[in-house]
């Protein structure tokens, strides 16, 4: 098994003025045996690192290596790499055989047997081989497709399909496996069964894994590692829970969950940590460390919030604030609560040295959202309630990649 | 799974970090494979036989003198005569060739004929395509079949058709004279007859564009119509025909561009009296060996084609109506209003009863010992078919030989620039593929003989200039729908072959072609088919030992050898309809 690494790798397409770029300056370490997901919008440059991987571009600037060879310029099919494409891209024109068949025919062929040529062009002739015949077998049992390798691809449903490109892309047994959107022209049922169907059949394989998705819930899933792309760049790379609960940026935090976004002013530092004003009240921040007067934009995930009416509140845990119930979304399980914290709007109000209070007097609206779980109707706050929020400091993110 | 070892060029043994091999980029620049290969070789083939010639055509037309331009570039004293030649050119052969009366009254006489071929066949088509296309009218199959047939049959063919019924000794004729007319009711051999000849076997090129166009008006649209208050007919003048009418256009100037270069019949009725100008640049070339004045002549008639062709692109761009009403829905349903519904199935009967007849008249001619001026021969007799097949066997082969020959190189370019056009939009192949539609055969021809009919490549009176001809002149047939083929295929499927271990000419050979086979087949069957029945490269480059089909009919014709003309140009028309039948069945099951 091997290693994927890219250093400095950029791809530009165009030239002089009218260059766009797609990928800028990524360093990545992939590692052996990683199930790798590169994540982010549309335009991102996911698709084209991938593509750069694969031999299929060549990259403007950088180096990539798989494990210790230098493959920049190694042509496509000597990279040994398998694919997955977004479309599936299976040859209409052969059976589910000749498609799982056609890397082993190649190899075949390059190895001197000139026979796996006639394979290439006939249904009979393709299956003569009992060494193909037993590899193709146990790629389609393996991706539970058995007793299929006589359909034409058309007769197959999507996941089928998918299926299909999935052996196709192992059974060659590359050192890395790409695969570029493979779930997303499948519905949504079928795209939670591949997913569980992928991460089995990669484990077992143990393979080196990139996987470019635009659906952070795809990559929390099933990633090892997310490497977040923004503007072809790197944003942020780490395992699913950092970047859930450490995002680097809001962007970061907004792409990967729903979040609340809140710019804010440093009032007061002690050896403990930092408290910033939110509202009427000023709640503490750790691990992190800044002087008073700093302005600061920070992360609170809805579930990181709880939320009591103030009536009831029983005795102040210390890091709370206020605020009315202005809409209520049932979701089934969870409720979320929009909560109107009045507080200044760092960003844009003039309020933001040191006195929070003028923040609370400009009336600017503050929303944050916060889940509760549903704990039966009763439960349920009504809009216009007074609450009181809380959240634990080590919870609050500071959006450190936002300052630059 | 263990590291795939990495061969020393491509950097292997020199760890992670280290800077890249340089030469590797050197070495990839002169890197030359098969596929690029396949390019080159079409280029060149498109410079050495297309390019080349036509650009001697247009040198020989000013400077008055042959050229040689392959001779210019082995022999020195070749290059210093041409140079010489060029010096000395001028617009005077020009002036000369294109001011001569005769030649203007030609030039006059081809536009009116062309023009009048286009209007008649507009006019008379647009009921019968309103009928094919929005009406249920009575035996519409049937219908359907006799407006395809005239399309494949080759204009020669159609002039000893019409000779049959309206010459001196035609069955019409002599019908009409029974009745008490006097003389013949059409003189074949005169610009009626021309007219008559190229309207009724040229109309489908016009007729099934024209239904494809009152196709795509849908129903909504003329709902929307009438719900406003229109009555039918106010819809038809208002929505349906406006619609229609850049498609008609089109089809109009395409109806014109092709009468206008018409060889067959044109040489076949005009070679005696009338004056075209594609029977002026015949006799130049053929009669007197004037390589200036044909050249000017067929320079004019490219022009003219051109101008058509690019007049045809004008109308139809930007009002594409059938992506705006493909979203419309249903189709209109069809018209049954009996009355209207049969005028137009009598119409449409009556229109085709001329092709029909006259091909039927080239049927029981071919079966009859003599047939002069009565309605039915005197008896009938195989010994045409058997003269035909003892005699002239070896030029069925012929036909069949050099149309497969045509074939081969058409598949391998139209196949190449189809990828590259698609894949590396290299629109400057597309181009070279698409230009011989606006080259008259005549235009071709001249060129080949002239480019080719000294040293250093003297290939005039070989086959292969013949095979070269025809491939060349009926590509545009097979690229465009090789071209689209290839637009349907995504690269993806290429790239799954390229990451799966193949490299670029196996992956393109073992997804792309077998993708493109349909494409490739159908335009295959048009390309034979076409030159099967192609008339002008085949009567002016064909070499005496390798006599086709068509130079067969075409000398007997011209010799006045009514019988094996009529048995032969059968035995042609059932290969060629059979040939298309086979293709019809082949593209509608092959499409994956």
């Amino acid at each position: 098994m091997v290693s994927v690494s890219l250093r400095n790798l950029s791809k530009s397409f165009g030239s002089g003025a009218n260059a766009t770029v797609a990928v800028d300056n990524v360093d990545l370490e992939i590692e052996d045996g990683e199930f790798f997901a590169l994540l982010g919008p549309s335009g991102c440059g996911k698709t084209t690192t991938m593509r750069c991987i694969a031999g299929f571009e060549s990259p403007t600037r950088g180096e990539i290596w798989i494990g210790d060879r230098f493959i920049n310029h190694v042509p496509p099919h000597k990279r040994d790499t398998g694919m997955v494409f977004q479309s599936y891209a299976l040859f209409p024109h052969y059976d589910v055989f000749q498609n799982v068949a056609y890397g082993l025919l190649m190899r075949d062929l390059y190895n001197g047997r000139i026979g796996a040529f006639a394979g290439l062009f006939s249904k009979r002739l393709a299956r003569r081989s009992a060494d193909i015949r037993e590899q193709v077998h146990k790629a389609l049992d393996q991706v539970g497709l058995g007793g299929y390798d006589e359909r034409q691809v058309s007769q197959l449903s999507g996941g089928q399909q998918q299926r299909v490109a999935l052996a196709r892309a192992l059974v060659r047994r590359p050192s890395v496996l790409l695969m570029d959107e493979p779930l997303s022209n499948l519905d949504k049922n079928l795209r939670i069964q591949m997913r569980d169907t992928i991460r089995h059949i990669q484990r077992e394989v143990g393979i080196t894994t990139i996987f470019v998705t635009h659906d952070q819930e795809e990559a929390m899933g099933m990633a090892d590692r997310i490497a977040l792309m923004r503007d072809g760049r790197l944003e942020q790379v780490d395992r699913p829970t950092e970047l859930y609960d450490r995002p680097n940026s809001s962007w970061a935090a907004r792409f990967v969950g729903s979040s609340n976004i809140v710019d804010t002013t440093v009032e007061r530092t002690d050896a403990e940590g930092t408290e910033v004003r939110l509202g009427s009240r000023r709640i503490r921040v750790s691990g992190f460390e800044a002087a008073v007067g700093d302005q600061v934009r920070l992360i609170m995930r809805p579930e990181a919030l709880s939320v009591r009416p103030r009536s009831g509140a029983g005795p102040d845990t210390g890091n709370t604030f206020d605020g009315t119930v202005s809409k209520v979304t049932y979701l089934g399980p969870n409720i979320v609560y929009t909560v109107d914290v009045g507080a200044d709007d760092g960003a844009t109000s003039t309020g933001a040295e040191g006195s929070g209070a003028t923040g609370l007097l400009t009336g600017t609206r503050q929303l944050v959202e916060v889940t509760d779980t549903f704990r039966g109707a009763d439960a349920v706050l009504s809009v216009g309630t007074e609450v009181q929020l809380s959240i634990d400091p080590d919870r609050i993110i500071v959006a450190e990649g936002d300052s630059s | 799974m263990s590291t795939a070892v990495a061969d020393p060029p491509e950097g292997g043994g020199s760890s992670p970090g280290a800077p890249p091999p340089r030469r590797k980029r050197s070495r990839r620049s002169f890197h030359l494979d098969l596929l690029s290969l396949c390019r080159v070789l079409v280029l060149g083939f498109f410079t050495l036989f297309l390019i080349i010639p036509l650009l001697s055509m247009v040198v020989v037309a000013f400077t008055g003198e042959t050229v040689n331009i392959f001779g210019s570039l082995v022999d020195g004293e070749i290059r210093d005569q041409n140079i010489s030649d060029l010096r000395g050119a001028s617009l005077t052969t020009f002036i000369e060739t294109v001011g001569s009366a005769q030649n203007m009254e030609a030039l006059r006489n081809s536009l009116l004929l062309a023009l009048g071929v286009a209007l008649l066949a507009m006019v008379l088509c647009t009921p019968i395509a309103y009928g094919f296309a929005r009406t249920a009218m009575p035996f519409k199959r049937t219908l359907g079949v006799l407006c395809t047939i005239p399309m494949v049959v080759p204009t020669f063919a159609a002039a000893g058709g019409f000779i049959t019924m309206f010459g001196q000794a035609g069955w019409v004729t002599g019908l009409w004279q029974q009745l008490g007319g006097s003389g013949q009711l059409i003189n074949p051999y005169s610009m009626t007859g021309l007219v008559l000849v190229l309207l009724f076997f040229l109309f489908p090129f016009a007729l099934w564009p024209m239904v494809a166009a009152f196709r795509i008006s849908s129903a909504q649209v003329e709902e929307a119509s009438s719900s406003l208050g229109a009555r039918s007919v106010v819809t038809f003048l208002t929505v349906t025909f406006p619609l229609a009418l850049p498609s008609l256009l089109s089809a109009l100037l395409l109806v014109f561009a092709t009468t206008f270069s018409d060889f067959g019949a044109a040489i076949i009725l005009g070679i005696d009296g009338l004056n075209l100008i594609v029977v002026q640049a015949y006799r130049e070339i053929a009669g007197f060996f004037d390589w200036a004045a044909g050249s000017v002549l067929v320079m004019v008639m490219v022009v003219v084609v051109a101008l058509f062709f690019s007049l045809q692109r004008l109308v139809l761009r930007g009002r594409d109506y059938g992506t705006l009403s493909a979203r419309g829905g249903q189709p209109a349903p069809l018209v049954r209003h009996r009355g209207l519904c049969n005028t137009l199935s009598l119409f449409t009967m009556a229109f085709t009863l001329v092709p029909v007849l006259s091909l039927l008249s080239v049927l029981v001619l071919s079966f009859a010992t003599t047939w002069r001026g009565t309605f039915l021969p005197d008896s009938f007799t195989t010994a045409h078919y058997e003269r035909v097949l003892d005699r002239s066997w070896g030029a069925i082969a012929n036909s069949l030989t050099l149309a497969g020959g045509a074939l081969l190189i058409a598949l391998f370019v139209a196949a190449t620039v189809a990828y590259y056009t698609v894949r590396h939009r290299a629109a400057g192949l597309d181009f070279l593929a698409t230009m011989p539609l606006i080259v008259p055969g005549i235009a071709l021809a001249l060129a080949l003989m002239q480019t080719f009919n000294t040293q250093p490549l003297a290939l005039y009176g070989t086959a292969l200039l013949l095979v070269v001809g025809y491939a060349i002149r009926r590509l545009p047939y097979m690229v465009r729908p090789a071209v689209g083929a290839m637009q349907a295929i995504g690269t993806d499927v290429e790239e799954a072959a390229r990451s799966l271990g193949a490299n670029r000419i196996t992956a393109v050979m073992t997804t792309v072609l077998p993708l493109l086979r349909p494409a490739l087949f159908a335009g295959g069957i048009l390309v034979f088919v076409t030159v099967l029945k192609e008339t002008s490269l085949t009567v002016l480059i064909a070499p005496s030992n390798w006599e086709p089909m068509s130079r067969d009919i075409f000398n007997n014709l011209l010799r006045g050898e009514r019988y094996p003309a009529a048995a032969m140009s059968v035995i042609l028309l059932v290969i060629v309809i059979s040939l298309q039948q086979i293709a019809y069945k082949f593209s509608r099951n092959s499409l994956y």
